[in-house]
């Protein structure tokens, strides 16, 4: 069953986007590996946050300038998606540790599965929320990312005019288009892994006031609202950092090989001189 | 230091447009969430269940785990507080609370926590008990609030109309619910929440014009399609072993629950594609009304390629995040990675690869969709 459906969506990969869906099934199987070592890692009694922020990078740095190459674009999406991660951070650890969302809740606690398992692991459970709660934002905020940074790309390379207020004005007014949908895409997967949740809640009469404060739901209304925290943050920052990047390229010269803006710009110069 | 200097003062510029153009707005709103979160902060009176205020925890070692080796501590707690409602509001209330070093099925509390707790009166008068939970709407207020505020203050009219689709799509979830507990087929009221869900969300996301008409089209026929290809996979292996799916004590009719599970949770992903998809293609045929559907295709091809491979991670990332704790403990455990993703893991899995087929599904059928009931329509510009 598994591998006939992972056959279907390779074989579909292909058909829909040839050498693209090639590159993305690459990236997809290079991700899993990453999420498998840092969790491998995690076991070994390594820091959990500290794990989790280092595959972060590694899967942003691996997506952004793999899938897209390295060029203004990439740059300030991993800058921002950087900063929005370290942010995030910030909030998460606060709430992470303050409302103990960490560990197997008391749902779970009631299936047959857990009472299998020694529950003698000496691993911090804050810590493990903290990493859910950063790994489960990191594929959103990359594609809310992406799509404003090369939106706004756009918009400079057919009007070289525009200053960086402007710029930055258009990020956001296609940021607001994608985000919307973006948030559905979260916030259903969210649902539809926790209906059986909600619907055993309801079995066991839980009200609403109870449900709130039950751990069972607050785990999965932190992993989606900070998700979706961190697309709206991401927004801003990359419309600012693209614009500053585009408007100032000749200061980043040395991180950007693929810039197609540069060669471009070093064109322009060699036309003057020949002249 | 030059260009630093130069990057502050535009950020600096920024803010002060901003703040000078929607101050009134931004502060009656955040005024607003804050006084919201401050009621949540103090709605003791809204429980039956005691609430205590912790002031102090001892912490004493009782036991340390010897079969394993791996350290775990146990601890017992003393904690003395301050009831915060009912009958003995304002005395001291004296709990008794266990914990392990892991926290993995029970919970370390601190001073300034305020936790739900059983409280009874011994015959010295003294209030002892033991702590049942913690207070957690509070976080949950302030992150909902977040989460408005930066929706109203960055993205506006848009962030308003998502906050009503969400609030519509969870209100008819909960009635949905409902209706469940009374009996009616779960997987029947899942296919009419997928159709409340596209037609709500899509209305706040595009408005009324055929751009929305074509997205919703491409969804619900792209979710059929998805649908029934899963069947068809279904009926020709062995199917699904529903043991490791979560959430299952005490309920019937898994494979039903399961399906309206990825019913729900690739409707997201479907939609996203569909509208974008859709959108692009509008554009296009509003700026050259001309265009071929050849050269249409194409287009929807290289929009196709562009999105498909974040959406996929966002599903990867936004499943597999869930089954961190399970995952460590049985790793702990002395299961092998590989058996945990090959047989106890599937239904993040199945989750995960249904959801990437819809989206793939979704690029071709909404290009398709998109050019059936643009191109016939043309002369009415929406």
């Amino acid at each position: 069953m598994l591998k006939l459906l992972v056959l279907i969506l390779v074989i579909l990969l292909y058909a829909i986007g040839r050498e693209r869906g090639i590159v993305t099934f690459v990236s997809l199987c290079f991700n899993i590996a990453a999420l498998s070592a840092s969790i491998i890692m995690m076991s070994w009694g390594w820091d959990p946050v500290a794990v989790t922020i280092m595959s972060c990078f590694v899967i942003c740095y691996v997506t952004l300038f793999y899938q897209n190459g390295k060029n203004s674009k990439t740059f300030s999406s991993f800058f921002s998606v950087a900063a929005v991660l370290l942010i995030l951070f910030a909030i998460s650890c606060f709430i992470g540790y303050r409302s103990h969302s960490g560990g197997i809740n008391e749902i779970m606690q009631l299936e047959d599965e857990i009472t299998r398992y020694a529950p003698d692991i000496n691993i911090d459970m804050s810590k493990i929320a903290v990493s859910m709660i950063l790994t489960g934002l990191i594929g959103a905020a990359m594609d809310a990312s992406i799509a404003v940074a090369s939106a706004v790309y756009e918009v400079y390379k057919n009007n070289r005019n525009l200053s960086i207020m402007e710029l930055y004005q258009s990020g956001i007014s296609i940021g607001g288009d994608i985000l919307g949908t973006t948030m559905n895409t979260l916030y259903f997967a969210c649902l539809g892994e926790s209906l059986s949740l909600f619907i055993l809640l309801k079995n066991y009469q839980y009200s609403v006031l109870d449900m709130i404060n039950s751990k069972a739901f607050f785990q999965e209304f932190t992993d989606v609202t900070i998700s979706c925290i961190g697309c709206i943050l991401v927004i801003p920052l990359t419309a600012i950092s693209i614009a500053y990047v585009i408007k100032n390229l000749s200061q980043f010269e040395r991180f950007l090989p693929d810039e197609e803006l540069l060669l471009e710009l070093d064109e322009q110069i060699e036309k003057e001189e020949n002249k | 230091m030059e260009p630093m200097k130069r990057a502050a003062n535009i950020i600096f510029s920024i803010l002060l447009k901003l703040e000078k153009r929607n101050l009134i707005l931004n502060l009656l709103v955040l005024a607003v969430l804050v006084s919201g979160v401050t009621i949540v902060f103090n709605n003791y009176h809204w429980y039956d269940k005691t609430i205590v205020n912790i002031e102090k925890a001892e912490n004493t070692l009782t036991d340390r785990s010897k079969a394993s080796g791996k350290g775990e501590k146990y601890f017992s707690q003393a904690i003395t507080g301050t009831i915060m409602n009912g009958d003995y509001q304002g005395e001291k209330a004296y709990l008794s609370n266990r914990f392990s070093s892991s926290n993995l099925l029970d919970d370390q509390y601190n001073p300034g926590d305020e936790v739900f707790a059983k409280i009874n009166a011994n015959e010295n008068g003294r209030l002892e008990g033991y702590v049942t939970g913690l207070k957690r709407d509070k976080y949950t207020a302030i992150l909902a609030s977040l989460l408005i505020w930066l929706l109203i203050v960055l993205i506006r009219k848009k962030g308003l109309f998502f906050i009503i689709s969400l609030v519509i799509n969870i209100a008819s979830l909960g009635y949905a619910l409902h209706l469940n507990h009374n009996g009616l087929n779960i997987l029947t009221l899942s296919n009419c929440l997928v159709l409340i869900f596209t037609f709500i969300s899509l209305l706040f996301i595009c408005g009324i014009n055929r751009k929305a008409m074509a997205a919703t089209l491409s969804t619900l026929i792209t979710l059929v399609f998805t649908m029934v290809l899963f069947q068809i996979t279904l009926a020709n292996t062995d199917g699904i072993d529903y043991t490791y799916m979560e959430y299952i004590a005490g309920q019937n009719n898994l494979s039903q629950l399961f399906l309206s599970q990825i019913l729900i949770g690739s409707l997201g992903a479907i939609m996203d594609v569909a509208v974008t998809e859709a959108s692009a293609l509008n554009e296009l045929i509003l700026k050259n009304p001309e265009i071929s559907a050849k050269e249409l295709i194409q287009s929807g091809r290289e929009v196709g390629y562009d999105i498909m491979g974040t959406m996929i991670n966002i599903m990867l990332f936004a499943y597999l995040c869930g089954a961190f704790p399970l995952i460590i403990l049985k790793l702990k455990n002395n299961i092998g990675l590989n058996t945990i993703i090959l047989s106890q893991l599937p239904m993040e899995l199945y989750r995960f690869l249904i959801g990437s087929i819809g989206i793939l599904l979704a690029i071709p059928i909404t290009v398709f969709i998109s050019i059936l009931t643009m191109k016939k329509g043309k002369g009415s510009a929406c």
